[in-house]
């Protein structure tokens, strides 16, 4: 699938972040987010809102299947997404679909909890 | 009847100016303690606590009575926390500003309050369970708090730090289902081995001032008490060292050293008498004093015991010096009391306040003179629990390294031959990209396969590995990282 010319993929590290338009569109996550690339996902993530918002998407698939590990800084990214689609009017916010490994003890605690933020947007598969 | 509109504005703002004190306050906790942040971190929750309770934002309410308990619980690990106990602090503190913004008297829609609390729960549970069941009292539990159940002797420590090492490297290069295992297997090292830090200060030591107080009255005696203890960052071992020396010292200086009102008129003194208790860093570590301006230690009687209890014979214990004398009183069994009384005389206390401070790597001495006074001075060397060093990300590690301050990082300059494959070296993996960076040291250099620039930061020790060791276990924020020995490599 291409990429949007407007979402570039971040391939820092061991970290990759890479946006697959789509119905539905997908971000897929892999390797290691700490504080170094917080600041590259916070950027991408706003960038893939404003595409989601112009397109009146519906849902987002946020595959996390092989990111191994991911800290407060980045995961922050993540809260902050949330909080950008709390501000549209309801009936225009779309959905998160997460796709989990669920032999990654941290994906398990940290979703669970980020899901008490919007349970009515957010799934979780493992 | 709702608020006045004003004033839920007026509280949004306020509260999310907190919410940002908080959390900065917190992000600097995790990289070195101080005085400073602790209070404004506490305040600034507490506070915040009051403030929602007032205006009827109950729901801030709970998870700020939530968050106070994770703080407590870092609290007492010296703000020595992991990465998923980070983001619960940094969740809530978000899910906070989320409910800080919705409309009061709104429905809650998909935020799940109860769900989030009882991840926080969870949390508490699993870091602290003893801290996590405890009633609270609105005392602040002293800033860290040795767990002397899984704490192992520093003896031990050190032949263990390298073996943390290495379970540090392989659980930071594992993944999946295998980096869980291995994470449990190096948290439990790192909880009986690893440095844990602590504020010694007024906050950890003042119950002893209203102690000496108390005692004082309870022996009819007057008793000013000057209190300036320092503040400093150190480890929990110190602190306990300091603590247990600060309560004998203070008990003896009281019990032996102030005389009663009638006995210091007859020594022409005021009838009140002092007692200070300073202390503060200095080159040679944290050094307290406990003085007081009582009679002094009475030097014939502590030789006459001295040959009474058979520790040395009358021709030997004329021929000791005072330095002398006060090391027989700091002995096992040593008291010039005959009877043990409800205060001090069992010989127990100076003994074990010296084998804390000696088993450190600290000293106990005491100067006197007669009729003016006793001056107990502790020295203890603390070690360095915060480095300057430069992140490094290496070609083919997925755990950030440090270079130690002691290094410069050379920019420019020409290529250098050979790069170090810090993946290859430790076995992980192969670097298949990166450019190499030198450092130098005196004559020394090396240079390292890397994916970007090295940054200049600092960074906390976790593990203290002998210099034997491949290297050291720090933390950038909460990050884990390797802190390199180039020359083990």
């Amino acid at each position: 699938m291409a990429e949007p010319a407007d979402v570039p993929s971040i391939r820092e590290l061991d970290f990759e972040a890479e946006v697959h338009t789509g119905d539905p569109t997908e971000l897929r996550l892999a390797g290691s987010a700490d504080i170094v690339i917080a600041d590259s996902l916070e950027a991408l993530v706003g960038k893939l809102h404003e595409a989601l918002e112009a397109s009146n998407a519906r849902e987002i698939v946020i595959d996390m299947r092989n990111l191994e590990f991911m800290n407060a800084s980045a995961f922050n990214a993540l809260v902050s997404w949330l909080g950008l689609v709390h501000e549209m009017p309801p009936e225009r916010r779309y959905q998160f679909r997460f796709r989990s490994n669920p032999d990654i003890l941290w994906q398990r605690r940290s979703l669970r909890t980020l899901s008490c933020f919007a349970t009515d947007l957010i799934t979780v598969e493992s | 009847m709702g608020l006045p509109e004003e004033l839920v504005v007026q509280f949004r703002g306020v509260a999310l100016a907190r919410l940002e004190r908080i959390e900065s306050s917190w992000a600097q906790m995790l990289v070195a303690l101080s005085e400073e942040s602790s209070s404004i971190l506490h305040r600034e929750i507490h506070t915040l606590k009051g403030e929602s309770r007032v205006l009827g934002f109950t729901d801030v309410n709970l998870v700020c009575h939530k968050l106070e308990d994770l703080v407590e619980v870092a609290r007492a690990r010296g703000y020595a926390v992991d990465e998923d106990f980070d983001l619960t602090v940094n969740m809530a503190l978000r899910f906070m500003g989320m409910l800080v913004r919705k409309r009061v008297g709104s429905q809650l829609g998909g935020i799940d309050l109860p769900g989030f609390i009882r991840q926080i729960d969870q949390i508490l549970t699993e870091a602290r369970p003893e801290l996590a069941a405890r009633t609270r009292t609105g005392n602040m539990l002293p800033l860290s708090k040795p767990s002397a159940s899984t704490r192992v002797p520093s003896i031990l420590r050190e032949r263990l730090a390298p073996i943390a090492v290495d379970a540090f490297i392989e659980y930071a290069s594992a993944k999946g289902n295998r980096r869980n295992r291995l994470r449990a297997a190096w948290h439990g090292l790192r909880e009986m081995i690893g440095l844990q830090r602590a504020l010694v200060g007024a906050g950890q030591l003042t119950k002893h001032k209203s102690g000496a107080l108390s005692l004082a009255r309870e022996l009819g005696k007057q008793l000013e008490v000057v209190f300036e203890p320092g503040t400093a960052e150190v480890t929990t071992e110190v602190l306990a060292a300091i603590d247990v020396a600060v309560l004998h010292l203070v008990r003896n200086a009281v019990d032996h050293g102030i005389e009663s009102p009638a006995g210091r008129e007859i020594a022409g003194k005021p009838g009140l008498g002092k007692v200070r208790i300073r202390g503060g860093m200095r080159d040679e570590g944290f050094v307290l004093t406990v003085s007081d301006d009582g009679r002094g230690i009475q030097f014939d009687r502590v030789r006459t015991r001295a040959v009474e209890l058979g520790m040395v014979t009358r021709a030997a214990a004329d021929t000791l010096d005072r330095d002398r004398l006060v090391d027989l009183m700091c002995q096992s069994g040593f008291s010039t009391r005959t009877e043990a009384n409800e205060v001090s005389g069992r010989g127990v206390g100076l003994d074990a306040v010296r084998a804390g401070i000696v088993e450190l790597g600290g000293t106990l001495t005491a100067k006197s003179a007669d009729g003016e006074g006793t001056t107990w001075t502790i020295t203890i060397p603390v070690p360095q629990l915060t480095v300057h060093g430069y992140v490094v990300r290496a070609s083919g590690v997925p755990f950030p390294l440090v270079i130690d301050g002691s290094w410069k990082a050379i920019t420019g300059g020409p290529a250098p031959a050979t790069a170090l494959d810090v993946a290859s070296s430790l076995g992980i993996g192969t670097a298949s990209t990166g450019s190499p960076f030198r450092f130098s040291r005196g004559t020394q250099e090396f240079a390292l396969l890397c994916e970007r620039p090295p940054t200049p930061g600092q960074v906390r020790r976790l593990i203290a590995a002998p210099a034997s060791a491949l290297g050291e276990i720090v933390a950038i924020d909460s990050i884990e990282a390797l802190m390199l020995r180039p020359d083990r490599i």
